[in-house]
């Protein structure tokens, strides 16, 4: 990074902290600035890494053997049908393309790794107290999230212990998000200290 | 024609994937690899939709002097600058003017990194003002937060070897416990919910390949 | 006392942001350092399943994040692929978040080119770059990689590699390692690469994700994992080089501690203010 740049990101760094005090224009327009950069961003990454070398370099170098390659590209040019008033129903065809396959795709793979695969990492052995634990455990939260009956009784229990395994994890989960949050934290303010202020060792 | 050639297309399109994950014979698994290849392209287009949204609500914004709209115009600006720089000069680091990557390293990775290191001051707030011991779940929350938050730093297992008699006799026990809590009670709550989750995502998948969920077919305005 | 409390709960935000950022950037400028790090079992199973790997074996390293994680993941990115080349595995580059690209070219120059410039492109590593797709990458590469990336990031056709002319599919891989930030991340790798292939997976994630994991290392399904800053400072560790997430530990400590005492405060507060409130007619 140049001496430049690294001023340049840590005065953008303290636009941004500035909204912590209150909001106000600088703030704004480094907002501005991020979210106008990311796209344009990302239209370039898109071209370079997918319609460039999947698209356009296979139709114009080998036409003869990859011209079905032509289905894609139109069906990928009706996109920009959407910002049409008339003809914006075209968007449908290359969305349900997409949609059709994620579909398709999601339940074999979920039905694979997150169900039958976790249902059959839960047939542990009943050997430990934590094989133990963690059967009643998956069993007490699975019916927790059993709405089609009322949880009373036996089924009211069972939801009951449901819920204080969920806080555990729910717990656990504020923990971690808490390290993560303080993390990214302690990036910035390795960057403003270290490389921009020298002041680190 | 409008609806129902759509409705078909994902019909056939998700159960030929289905089909292809059963049945290894070529002629179906190169065909379904081709429609992929197929969806790689499409998908690079879809993305730009969205660009084209935030182009479409400035421009307005711009147009009609709505609060804000020189704002619009920095944005604008940005996006138009940065597009322009990668698509003529390239996008990586050993191209002739490696601007595009520049701005990356010192435009867009600190404002994205410094952005998202906001949350950091918001959760003390929020730890500070919301988060209460009100009944016995929120304390078993706040008890199994606490374990995790203390258990994973090397402050923790510093502070606990100070322990008289526990330090000692037990000094492995905190980081025990906190792994524990990862392994056992954690893992069997996220176990069910990732269990209940994917049961629903096959059923919203299953309910869009049959046309019964048509959200998807909404148009107008950009998607 | 109780007015105190209640006047406790009603402090300025503003107040907490700035005690906040005291402690962190105090934490840094010190010279406070606690003692080293134990080993979690999830962290010495990634380390094992690279670090048993022959000579010439052929990893995907999969950059799925982008600058918004980079504290938690760039460094163990790093220490990874130091680990990688000291073993003399042949690392296959992509990811699957547009925005976190460039953060490849740069990990090359800061690891590899520096401290392993005997290390050749298109021999001992190469960079694929950006697909987008998601899922649909992953079983394409287990097919084929050219059907999914024709050329590598550079514009480089990938037969013209001799490392892709030898690795030609993800079944090639020894194994599948991804520094996820979410969704595309190491969750659809797990999905997809493993369960299908049953190529072993492990990787890093930010630690908001981490407990969800659980679930996937008790089941096998995800061989190790190195969750937030934590888990990479644990990486450094083992691969004998401290680097940023290690350095960040101290300030993680002193923060956390912070936040419990937020915590506790609010607590002790609420409790005191509310008892106010119910003595009073």
């Amino acid at each position: 990074m140049t001496v430049f740049g690294i001023w340049l990101g840590a005065l953008l760094t303290l636009c941004i902290y500035s909204f912590l005090y209150r909001d106000n224009p600088l703030y704004k327009l480094a907002e501005h600035v991020y979210v106008g950069i990311s796209a344009g961003y990302f239209v370039a990454q898109e071209y370079y890494n997918v319609i460039y070398p999947n698209l356009y370099t296979p139709l114009v170098h080998e036409f003869g053997r990859k011209f079905y390659l032509l289905i894609p590209g139109l069906l990928g040019l009706l996109v920009f049908f959407a910002f049409s008033k008339k003809l914006n129903w075209l968007l449908r065809y290359p969305l349900s393309f997409v949609v059709g396959m994620g579909a398709g795709l999601t339940i074999t793979a979920f039905l694979s790794a997150d169900v039958m695969a976790q249902v059959q990492a839960t047939a542990l052995p009943l050997n430990s107290v934590n094989n133990v634990l963690l059967i009643v455990g998956v069993l007490a939260t699975l019916v927790y999230f059993f709405f089609s009956a009322e949880h009373k009784g036996a089924l009211g229990g069972t939801a009951t212990l449901g819920v204080w395994y969920l806080m555990v994890a729910f717990g656990a989960a504020f923990g971690y998000t808490v390290m993560a949050r303080i993390s990214l934290l302690i990036g910035r303010m390795q960057f403003l200290l270290g490389d921009w202020l020298h002041l680190l060792k | 024609m409008k609806k129902t050639v759509p409705l078909i297309i994902t019909f056939l399109t998700g159960l030929y994937m289905i089909v292809a994950y059963f049945v290894p014979h070529p002629l179906i698994t190169d065909s379904a690899q081709q429609m992929q290849g197929w969806e790689i392209i499409i998908v690079a287009f879809t993305l730009a939709l969205g660009i084209g949204n935030l182009v479409m609500v400035h421009g307005e914004k711009i147009q009609h002097r709505h609060e804000g709209w020189a704002y619009s115009i920095v944005l604008l600006a940005c996006l138009v600058g940065m597009m322009g720089i990668g698509l003529f000069c390239g996008i990586r680091q050993q191209d002739r003017f490696p601007a595009y990557y520049w701005l990356y390293i010192n435009v867009m990775a600190p404002l994205e990194a410094a952005m998202f290191s906001l949350l950091a001051f918001f959760i003390a707030s929020a730890a500070y003002r919301a988060f209460r011991a009100r009944n016995k779940e929120a304390s078993l929350l706040l008890i199994s937060a606490t374990i995790i938050m203390i258990g994973r730093v090397p402050l923790g297992s510093w502070l606990w070897l100070k322990l008289p008699w526990l330090g000692s006799h037990f000094p492995h026990l905190l980081d025990s416990v906190t792994q524990w809590i990862m392994d056992v009670p954690n893992a069997a709550g996220q176990r069910g919910i990732k269990i209940g989750a994917a049961l629903g995502a096959v059923s919203m998948a299953l309910r869009m390949m049959l046309g019964i969920e048509r959200s998807y077919l909404t148009t107008g305005g950009g998607q | 006392m109780k007015a105190f409390f209640a006047k406790l709960m009603r402090i300025d935000r503003r107040w907490i942001f700035l005690a906040m950022g005291l402690v962190v950037g105090g934490a840094l400028l010190s010279s406070i350092v606690f003692p080293t790090l134990e080993i979690s079992p999830d962290v010495r199973t990634a380390y094992d399943l690279i670090d048993r790997l022959p000579a010439g074996s052929a990893v995907l390293y999969a950059w799925d994040y982008d600058p918004g994680s980079q504290p938690e993941l760039y460094p163990l990115s790093g220490a990874m692929l130091r680990h990688a080349m000291r073993k003399d595995l042949k690392v296959v580059m992509m990811g699957h978040w547009p925005n976190g690209i460039p953060l490849i070219e740069r990990q090359i120059d800061e690891v590899i080119k520096r401290d392993f410039p005997q290390k050749r492109y298109g021999v001992d590593y190469a960079n694929l770059g950006y697909k987008s797709g998601q899922n649909v990458v992953v079983i394409t590469m287990a097919k084929s990689i050219k059907d999914a990336f024709p050329t590598d990031y550079y514009q480089t056709p990938v037969d013209s590699l001799p490392l892709l002319r030898e690795v030609r599919s993800l079944r090639d891989c020894k194994a599948i390692v991804s520094f996820s930030a979410g969704d595309p991340g190491l969750t659809m790798w797990i999905q997809f690469a493993w369960q299908r292939f049953h190529i072993p997976v492990t990787g890093g994630c930010t630690a908001v994700s981490a407990p969800e994991f659980a679930a996937y290392l008790q089941s096998g399904q995800l061989k190790g994992l190195m969750g937030g800053m934590r888990g990479a400072a644990e990486y450094e560790v083992l691969v004998g080089r401290q680097g940023l997430a290690s350095i960040g530990m101290t300030a993680q400590s002193l923060a956390h501690a912070l936040i419990v005492l937020f915590i506790v405060i609010g607590n002790v507060a609420y409790f005191a203010a509310g008892r106010r409130k119910e003595g009073q007619p």
